[in-house]
Parts: C-alpha cells; sequence; structure tokens
C-alpha cells in the first residue's frame, strides 16, 4: 500500500466522522463541569504543609544544636535528624516548583509536560525511599524527644539499657533500610524477593515514568 | 461573560471539534468502556484551561496539546481515572455502525492497530500527520523542532509502509 493511499484511507475517514460522528449534547449539558477539581491542588496543599512542618523543625533543631553544643550525643543526633530533613525539605520545594508549573493545565506542548509529570512521579518516590532512612534513625529521634518534650536524658543509668537496646535495634533496620534501597534498582527488579519487597512501594511506577522519561528525551533529542 | 454563556460558548466549540477529541481518544484507547472515560476526561481538562486560552496559539494546537496530554496522561493512570469521571452508560461522542463502509471500516481498523503499536509520542506525532497538520503545527503541539518532525514522520511512514505490505 501506498502512503497516498493511507492518507486517502484517512481522509474518507475523516468524512465519515463529518457525516455520522454524533455528539449527545444531553449527556454534555448533564456533566457537572463545576465540581471540577484539580487533583494537583490537593498535592500542593499537602506538600506547602509539609514544607512548613520541615522549615519549623529544622529551624527548631538549629536552635537545639546551638544551645546543646557541649552534649555530643544530642548535638549530633540533632544535625543527623535536621540534614535529613533539609532533604525532605529540599524534595518539597523540588515538587512544588514541579507541581506550580502542572497546575497551568495541560495546554503546554506535549512533551515538556509529560517529562515534568515523569519528574513529578520520580520525585515523589525517591521522597518515600528516602523515609526508609527515619525509621533505623529512631533511637536519635528517641534521644532528642526525651530531651525536647520530658527533659530527659536516654543516657544516664536508669535508660540506658533501653536505649541501647534501641540503638542496637536501630542498627539492625538500618542494615536492612540500606539492603532494601539498594534492591531499588533496575537490575534487580526481576528478582522474586524484589517483587515481594517492592509491591506498593511505588517502585513499579517510578521505573515506568523512568522508562517513559527514557522514551521522551529521545523523542527530544532525535533528529 | 456570564458562566451560562461561556459555557455555551464552550459547549458549541466541542462541538465543531468532536471529531479531533473522537480521533485521539480512538487512537490511546481500544478499549470502548475507557474510551467513554477518556472523552470525559478530555472534556474536563479542556474546560479547566478554557478559561485560560491564549490566542497567540491556534485554537487547533491548543485542542490538541490538552487531548494528547490527557490521553497520554490517562493512559499510564488506570486505576486513578475514574475518580475523576462520572459513570456514564452512553457515549457522549459516538459513531454509529455504517455497514456501507465495510471495507473503510476494516482498512481504519488496521491503520489504528498499527498506530495502536507504536509509542505514545509516536502515535501524537501519527495522528497529527494523518490530519494534515503542517510541521510547524506539530512542532509546537509536541515542543520538538520541525527538523525532528520531518526526520521522525519519514520513519513512521516508513514503518506504517512496512506494517502494511507485511499485513
Amino acid at each position: 500500500m501506498e502512503l497516498q493511499e493511507l492518507k486517502n484511507i484517512w481522509a474518507e475517514y475523516d468524512r465519515k466522522l463529518d457525516r455520522n460522528l454524533h455528539l449527545n449534547m444531553q449527556l454534555l449539558r448533564q456533566m457537572n463541569f463545576d465540581k471540577v477539581k484539580n487533583k494537583l491542588s490537593k498535592l500542593l496543599f499537602y506538600k506547602v504543609i509539609e514544607m512548613i512542618i520541615f522549615g519549623s523543625a529544622i529551624i527548631y533543631l538549629g536552635r537545639f544544636t546551638v544551645n546543646n553544643w557541649s552534649v555530643p550525643q544530642l548535638s549530633i543526633s540533632a544535625i543527623i535528624i535536621g540534614a535529613l530533613f533539609m532533604v525532605f525539605f529540599v524534595y518539597d520545594i523540588k515538587q512544588v516548583s514541579i507541581i506550580i508549573q502542572l497546575q497551568m493545565g495541560y495546554s503546554s506542548a506535549v512533551a515538556p509536560i509529560q517529562k515534568k509529570i515523569e519528574q513529578l512521579k520520580l520525585t515523589i518516590v525517591t521522597y518515600v525511599k528516602i523515609t526508609l532512612l527515619l525509621f533505623p534513625l529512631y533511637p536519635l529521634l528517641l534521644l532528642l524527644a526525651g530531651k525536647m518534650i520530658f527533659n530527659m536524658d536516654f543516657l544516664d543509668s536508669r535508660h540506658k539499657t533501653y536505649f541501647l537496646s534501641s540503638a542496637s535495634l536501630g542498627l539492625v533496620l538500618l542494615i536492612l533500610a540500606i539492603w532494601f534501597l539498594r534492591q531499588l534498582n533496575s537490575k534487580n527488579i526481576n528478582s522474586t524477593a524484589a517483587k515481594i519487597l517492592l509491591t506498593g512501594s511505588g517502585w513499579y511506577q517510578a521505573n515506568s515514568a523512568y522508562k517513559f522519561l527514557g522514551e521522551i528525551e529521545k523523542f527530544e533529542q532525535e533528529a | 461573560m456570564s458562566l451560562q454563556a461561556n459555557k455555551d460558548q464552550f459547549l458549541h466549540l466541542i462541538q465543531h471539534n468532536k471529531k479531533l477529541i473522537f480521533k485521539v481518544c480512538n487512537t490511546y484507547c481500544s478499549d470502548p468502556e475507557d474510551r467513554k472515560d477518556l472523552v470525559q476526561e478530555v472534556i474536563i481538562q479542556l474546560w479547566r484551561s478554557y478559561g485560560s486560552y491564549n490566542d497567540k496559539y491556534k485554537l487547533s494546537t491548543w485542542m490538541y496539546r490538552i487531548a494528547l496530554n490527557t490521553a497520554i496522561s490517562f493512559y499510564r493512570s488506570d486505576n486513578k481515572r475514574r475518580n475523576n469521571t462520572t459513570s456514564m452508560h452512553e457515549n457522549i461522542i459516538d459513531i454509529p455502525d455504517d455497514d456501507n463502509s465495510q471495507e473503510l471500516n476494516e482498512k481504519i481498523a488496521m491503520l489504528y492497530q498499527f498506530i495502536g503499536n507504536m509509542n505514545k509520542l509516536d502515535k501524537a506525532l501519527m495522528i497529527l500527520y494523518l490530519d494534515n497538520n503542517s510541521y510547524k503545527d506539530m512542532a509546537d503541539i509536541l515542543g520538538i523542532s520541525e527538523t525532528n518532525v520531518a526526520t521522525k514522520i519519514s520513519r513512521l511512514k516508513q514503518y506504517l509502509k512496512h506494517q502494511f505490505v507485511k499485513a
């Protein structure tokens, strides 16, 4: 079949649509356009709230570090947790910036807007992955919360055993978290263990987002 | 302008461009039920952007961008898509069976099948090409250069030709 014939088929199809295509106006009028909500607005709201929370926590931890500079177990714990919160804060800024660009709607050119959508998905999944690191760090959170809320020192002789057992568990969780994060790469994606571990983690969505991002970049560059 | 007048104008716009919406949705959704949802979603997205339509772009460029962006995103998020749409028993845009053009129907089905095998972005390019858009318009809609459009179109034409010869 020649290409011109292909275009002729499409043109004939176009004429057929002109003759037969029917728009159900009654159904269209029944659609409740006023209730249309932008899902991105909701996500933006949550992200702004997160930014406020993390921003305040970083400032508070900064002041706490200065005030407890002479107590290394507290100041170092505050710096580690503060650094992690800072990473969350930066990722929130990144997401908010993409969401604001996407909120302009789908009227932007196809390749750039699809790229932004995929980047947003990847950022969200990375954010979830970083959250995993909070679990093994819970002994540090315990130490800080004890001091901040109850003015209690978990390293004194009364609580030392409890704290040390928490720290040991934290160490095990840290090893598990590192192992888990190492599983989150495309080389391991087809192993049964990875499939069991990753169900519901968003990794598959991220993987397909990453793949599509590659397709978009190829589409944009290939000339 | 009142909201009602605005809405009437919008419905008029949909009436005049139903073919564009139908073709895009038909290309990205082979399942009739999914297609019903996609048509609805495209109309919703068009309404959302209607107030901010920028007349420095052609109306068709604006419509293609929204329809294609919605179809590509919808295609990849089927678990969430039904949240935004209302379940409908009938199609908003429909084409009655036309037995007089059986041969055309077969050829079109085959063409849709070949386009269906392309990746999401190539599909978009193919619809734009078949709809006789200029290279400049295609570049505007897709956000790539005209040279890039020309190269890709030539490859896609070869691909389609090959597919039809095989079939």
